[in-house]
């Protein structure tokens, strides 16, 4: 019955276009099309895409989740090829094995005015079996030329409920898709599109009606065992989600873009309770109350938190003499990093359990950090886990946990947050691992209330830097350079050179500078956290002047100058994202040697974007043979949209420009 | 592409064991000697191979490695990779702390299992079992012990005393013993330098071998460092028995076991590709006829099944489904070839920008990649066949100027693939300037490739519009303001040339202070990156390819400017390569700038890094030194 439903609703469809996009229709108008119409830079074009998601029934296993694909795909050119492969990632944990079958595909090609048709056979069938929890179901299809169009549908069938985010948009555009997703009323699903999308699809819903006939067995056990059979019907209702979109743009990458997957229209799905026939509720988390009872009822969450005989005594012994709350803070979290070395996996949800972990030394995000919050406590300090998602993750919106893959350990004091995470030794309170200060977090306490907590980082990350420079009347320069750095600048350098022997980091700092020699290498405070870090040098340089005629010319910064306008391309589709707002600052000396005088020198400027978003300041004073320069560079905003990228590139071409201002001397 | 991976896991690893290692395991012994540059310390490698028959043989490793921080742990060496063919008899590792207590044991089954299909390749049947560790402290140590059972003999496991940049070794030892009557050859390089002992024929012993630390332009790392091949002259590689008493011998197998009952194709293929070049006058133009049908016809797919990923697909498979991987193309190429006469050859060969040689005076299984070699009358036409694009010949940049195993009905042969000298990787490139009397320029260039330049720059041509404009941007990234207002582009795969026309503008390139407008005449041809200073450089060092710049621009001045200032000409000539550039003022208003830039290919010793630096920095130099232009009025 559901299955002739589906048929007539499918044809009456298809119909009302002029194309067929029947398995096996593909017309010669489809394999002459020489480029995409609305992207002719396409090299391949998803002709059709429909992707059907439904739940069958039977008494066996109970609900069985079904995805069909059937995709239609046109290659251009070589360059499209690589389309001609699909790789279909399924779960295989022990028994519970998801299982790809019904794989039909063809390759269509014009020859001579004919469609020539090629069938996929077992030969072009691969299974990798990639580890103990999944394995890739491939194929490429046969026959494949420029021009060509292929087609291709499969089933997945899956014991597991939860339903994985749905791609709407590819690297390459799509002219047709159509999703449907159907589920029984018991599987209660938010659903939501990725928010930083760019491209927005409608999404209709409905209900609609289900009748299983089942055959119910009853199984008695008194003496013997009795199995009885009935035949009943079932109702109920299901909910249904439909998309169907034409002309879907493709998704460029760009510069200064990680992860272009951020920013892909995608339907995310999360799993959020279950109702049984009797309308007995299983929760995976409705409202934000619901999440933190659920985590908190997790075993490998909130019994995490309460266990505490494990370290009792090495706490106890560790603050037994301190008095303040933030040397507490600081003695536990350095306890904690140097205990627990993180093992690369992500994770609200401890792997090894914290009591294993204190033992081993090892731990993924959460055996660390809940660790961390339940030590904070025991020490009575006010700590709770929060919950974050990843750069590279999604970004979590409504209740629910689906959308969070890390935690990491929150203070609330009266006037601060103090956010910490003990995974990476030179993070320290509100600097994070870059990949955990995401849009913003969750905290979620005890007493089962939750809040959102920003996680953009508040105070800029200073560096300043004092150059000296030493004009000698050879017309080479000798000078120092220290350079101080705090918070994220801090840990990203101590992390990069930690390993680093001296002549490595010699080699580092001479790095593009020109003809330079470096000497008296030094850095301080480099394993001391709660310093800034900073280091000092002298160099030689020979080839900071420029002599033209009897002019000669010098830039201020010298080496440290920008001299090119990072920021290329003419618009931009996603935004800039720095992390953190910044304040860099150059304060330079500059020594002319005997003989010369200024002949021009840079004026001071003053440079803004978008009122004091950004600040660029200059200043230039000359006082008889020494001259001074303050050049700093105050980034309040670290989010650059789309819309204001044309006055961020105008911004960062003129402190190019400035930075590479000379000042000119002559000979007296 | 052949699966070097597998060659490289077991390169990689070696056996034995012995009594008194257990001052090994702390890492307070570690002479200090060994600590210099050290991410990690081999303290113990014992490899020890038995050859049982010539198609068994046993592979037992004990390997006692410290890791001195977090940039050595991939030295730790705690996974095998295996497969149908080698089966993991015995695996067991123990971890110990910094004092050499053992806080951890791991037994077979609790290794990591996964499959190992290289990235680009869609499928091959090798695994790996490797170690999870999460290391809690630095210094640790690692002892890991295999045995491993290999019933297929075409490849034996070799020995490298130093394992990479960065390792250094305390003991070593290598030692094959074999009861199977088969002839073993072995080849060592480097031993002396590094003062390895030879035990006897086939066993040796490496002590205290420091640390090396890796240094820019420097050789391929097996080039200066000890390394030694093994090989069975009589072997069996998936059922299939094999010889390799040298080239010639081993190559004839190779053409008769895995190649000649591949090729043939379907009656139909016969007729058309005979159709095709029928009105062909020469081989050439018969091969470059087949050339073009097979890169029409066909895409690179990589699966790797058969003879160890040793035998290609059959030619009749690769034109039926339209794919194959390096060795499925060639030999498809090489099948056509035959059908019309056309006498072509089937090629091992190490691809990679790397230039690496396969080895003349030692036959084993080498290389990672097949390409097809067309005699000609005194030398070779080589052809890519994994490529839709390349054109006819062209093997710059990937298969160029190395020793490769050419496979004749006679047997195989080693022979030197195509060189591109200095001259030959011509860029040349030539602009007509408009400068404006606010600093402006509007520029007209072409820009001819040739040789390996070719291959650097016709990548662009299939580029969305919005990377071109921005590669031009980044190709030239000195000049700010750039605007490209046009390019257009030609791509001649006869002579193999690249023309690319572009039309920009920059605002305010030539800088104004006061009356004066101060120029870079060298616009679109500036050396920046130096090579980095060495305080006491340790290695030799290279140029594998040389290449020649060629620029000539017109710069037309604004009206009421006057020159001010010309550079003298400049012409620098070292071992190193040529360098000259010339201002001259040929007009009122116009004047031409000239650069030639010459960088020969060539390899050196360490007392002449310092000389080619300073040659690097003199024309870096040069090449962004200005004029000035002052105002007349």
């Amino acid at each position: 019955m559901k299955k002739i439903t589906y048929l007539l609703i499918f044809l009456a469809y298809n119909w009302s276009f002029a194309q067929d996009f029947r398995f096996g229709k593909v017309s010669k108008e489809e394999l002459q099309e020489v480029n995409n119409p609305k992207e002719p830079e396409a090299n391949a074009t998803i002709l059709y895409l429909n992707q059907k998601t439904y739940y069958d029934y039977n008494a066996d296993d109970g609900f069985v989740k079904i995805t069909e694909v059937h995709k239609r795909i046109k290659i251009y050119n070589k360059d499209g090829f690589d389309w001609a492969t699909e790789e279909i990632r399924v779960r295989e944990d022990g028994s519970k094995r998801e299982d790809v079958n019904s794989i039909k595909a063809i390759t269509y090609n014009l020859v001579n005015g004919k469609i020539e048709e090629t069938k996929l056979k077992k030969e072009g069938k691969f299974k990798e079996n990639v580890s103990k929890y999944w394995a890739m179901e491939k194929f490429t299809m046969p026959n494949v030329s420029e021009g060509c169009v292929i087609e291709f549908e499969y089933r997945i069938k899956s014991p597991y409920i939860s339903i994985d985010d749905m791609n709407l948009q590819f690297t390459i555009p799509v002219k047709e898709l159509e999703i449907s997703v159907r589920i029984p009323e018991f599987f209660n699903f938010n659903k939501y599109v990725n928010p930083r999308a760019t491209y927005i699809p409608k999404i209709n819903n409905s209900v609609v009606h289900r009748s299983e006939t089942i055959v119910t067995k009853n199984r008695e056990k008194h003496t013997s065992t009795n199995t009885n059979f009935s035949n009943n019907k079932w109702e109920f209702n299901e909910n249904q989600t439909e998309i169907k979109l034409s002309d879907v743009p493709a998704l460029k990458d760009e510069e200064y873009v990680s992860e272009l997957n951020t920013y892909r229209t995608k339907l995310i799905w999360e799993y959020t309770y279950f109702k049984d026939v009797n309308g007995a509720i299983t929760n995976y988390a409705t409202t934000w109350d619901e999440v933190s009872k659920t985590i908190y009822d997790n075993t490998d969450f909130g019994a995490q938190l309460k266990q505490d005989n494990y370290y009792k005594d090495d706490i106890i012994t560790l603050i037994k003499d301190v008095k303040t709350e933030s040397e507490k803070i600081n003695l536990i979290y350095d306890f904690v990093k140097s205990k627990v070395k993180w093992n690369n996996y992500y994770g609200y949800l401890a792997e090894n359990g914290v009591r294993q972990a204190y033992k081993e030394g090892v731990g993924n995000v959460a055996d660390i950090n809940l660790m961390l919050t339940s030590m904070l406590r025991y020490a009575n300090i006010n700590a709770n886990p929060m919950l974050i998602s990843t750069r590279s993750n999604d970004v979590a919106l409504y209740p629910g946990t689906g959308g969070f893959n890390y935690v990491v350990a929150a203070v609330e004091m009266p006037n601060d947050v103090l956010i910490l995470d003990a995974t990476d030794k030179y993070a320290t309170a509100n600097v994070l691992p870059i990949h955990a200060v995401n849009w913003q977090g969750r905290i979620v306490r005890e007493s089962g209330s939750s809040a959102w907590y920003d996680l953009t980082p508040k105070e800029p990350v200073r560096e300043v830097v004092l150059l000296n420079v030493k004009i000698n009347e050879d017309l080479s320069i000798d000078g120092n350079v220290k350079h101080q750095m705090t918070s994220f600048a801090a840990k990203n350098f101590r992390s990069k050179y930690q390993n680093y022997n001296a002549e490595e980091r010699l080699m580092a700092v001479e790095k593009d500078k020109g003809e330079i020699e470096v000497s008296n290498y030094e850095i301080n405070d480099m394993d001391d956290v709660y310093q800034p870090i900073s280091y000092t040098y002298d160099y030689n340089l020979k080839s900071g002047i420029e002599k033209i005629g009897d002019k000669v010319f010098i830039t201020p910064m010298l080496f440290l100058a920008l001299n090119e306008n990072p920021f290329k391309q003419a618009e931009r589709e996603y935004p800039i994202d720095y992390i953190y707002p910044f304040n860099d600052k150059y304060l330079v000396n500059i020594m002319l040697p005997e003989g010369y005088i200024v002949e021009s020198m840079p004026e001071s400027a003053l440079i803004k974007f978008n009122d004091s978003d950004g600040e660029f300041k200059y200043i230039a004073n000359e006082n008889g043979k020494m001259l001074q320069f303050v050049i700093s560079l105050d980034m309040k905003q670290h989010f650059i949209l789309p819309d204001d990228y044309v006055g961020f590139k105008g911004f960062n071409q003129m402190m190019a420009e400035k930075q590479t201002e000379k000042i000119v001397l002559k000979k007296i | 592409m052949i699966k070097i991976y597998r060659l490289i896991f077991v390169l990689v690893f070696p056996i034995l064991c012995v009594a008194q290692d257990e001052k090994l395991l702390s890492s307070y012994t570690i002479p200090t000697s060994l600590r210099e540059n050290a991410n990690a310390v081999v303290r113990l490698d014992d490899n020890h191979i038995e050859v049982k028959s010539y198609n068994k043989m046993v592979f037992t490793n004990k390997r006692i490695v410290t890791i001195l921080n977090s940039s050595g742990n991939s030295k730790v060496g705690t996974a095998m990779g295996y497969d149908d063919n080698i089966s993991i008899k015995k695996m067991e590792a123990r971890i110990y702390n910094s004092a050499g207590d053992e806080i951890k044991k791991i037994k077979k089954n609790d290794f990591e299992d996964m499959s190992a299909v290289p990235g680009g390749t869609l499928y091959s049947d090798s695994r790996v079992k490797y170690l999870r560790y999460t290391p809690i402290d630095y210094p640790y140590t690692v002892l890991f012990e295999t045995e491993v059972e290999y019933s297929s003999t075409g490849f034996i496991p070799g020995w490298r005393p130093i394992e990479g940049y960065f390792t250094s070794t305390e003991n070593a030892t290598y030692k094959i013993s074999n009861p199977s009557g088969v002839d073993i050859k072995t080849k060592t390089n480097n031993f002396e330098a590094f003062g390895i002992e030879k035990i006897d024929e086939f066993s040796f012993k490496a002590t205290n071998l420091s640390a090396i630390q890796s240094e820019s332009y420097s050789p391929d790392f097996y080039n200066f460092a000890p390394l030694l091949k093994a090989t069975l002259t009589k072997f069996e590689m998936e059922g299939v028995d094999g010889s390799n008493v040298d080239w010639k011998d081993f190559g004839k197998w190779m053409n008769e076991a895995l190649i000649l009952d591949t090729q043939e194709l379907p009656a139909d293929v016969k007729v058309e590709i005979k159709s095709l070049t029928a009105s062909a006058t020469s081989d050439i133009e018969k091969a470059k006829i087949v050339y073009q049908y097979m890169q029409n016809k066909t895409r690179y797919i990589s699966v790797q099944v058969g003879i160890g990923g040793w035998k290609p697909m059959l030619a009749s498979d690769v034109h039926r489904l339209g794919y194959g991987d390096c060795k499925g193309l060639t030999n498809y190429t090489k099948a056509l070839l035959n059908e019309i006469g056309v006498e072509s050859y089937y090629t091992v060969i190490h691809g990679g920008s790397d230039i690496k040689d396969i080895d003349a005076s030692f036959s084993s299984i080498q290389g990672n990649h097949v390409i097809l070699a067309l005699p000609t009358d005194d030398d070779y036409i080589w052809l890519e066949c994994t490529s839709q694009t390349v054109p006819f010949g062209f093997n710059a940049n990937f298969t160029d100027d190395r020793a490769a195993l050419i496979l004749t009905p006679e047997g195989g042969k080693i022979v030197h693939t195509k060189v591109y000298t200095a001259a030959e990787n011509l860029l040349d490139t030539n602009a007509q300037i408009v400068l404006t009397a606010t600093g402006d320029i509007n520029a007209h260039i072409i820009m001819n490739s040739y040789g390996t330049q070719y291959g650097h720059h016709e990548g662009i041509q299939n580029k969305p519009l919005k990377e071109q404009a921005l590669h031009y941007k980044d190709y030239w990234n000195y000049i700010n303001n750039l605007e490209i207002e046009a390019m257009t582009y030609k791509n001649d795969k006869d002579s193999i040339v690249f023309t690319e026309t572009i039309n920009l503008e920059a605002a305010k390139y030539a800088s104004k202070t006061g009356n004066r407008l101060l120029l870079s005449p060298n616009l679109f041809n500036v050396l920046s990156a130096v090579p980095p200073r060495y305080r006491d450089r340790k290695l030799p060092f290279e140029i594998e390819r040389g290449f020649h710049d060629r620029d000539s621009y017109t710069i037309s001045i604004p009206e009421d400017f006057e020159v001010e200032a010309l550079q003298e000409p400049i012409h620098l000539k070292t071992q190193f390569g040529e360098y000259e550039s010339t201002i001259t003022q040929t007009s009122q208003n116009s004047l031409v700038y000239n650069r030639i830039f010459t960088l020969n290919k060539g390899a050196y010793e360490k007392e002449d890094y310092e000389a080619f630096r300073e040659f690097w920095l003199e024309i870096v130099k040069h090449d962004k030194s200005r004029i000035i232009l002052k105002s007349k009025s």
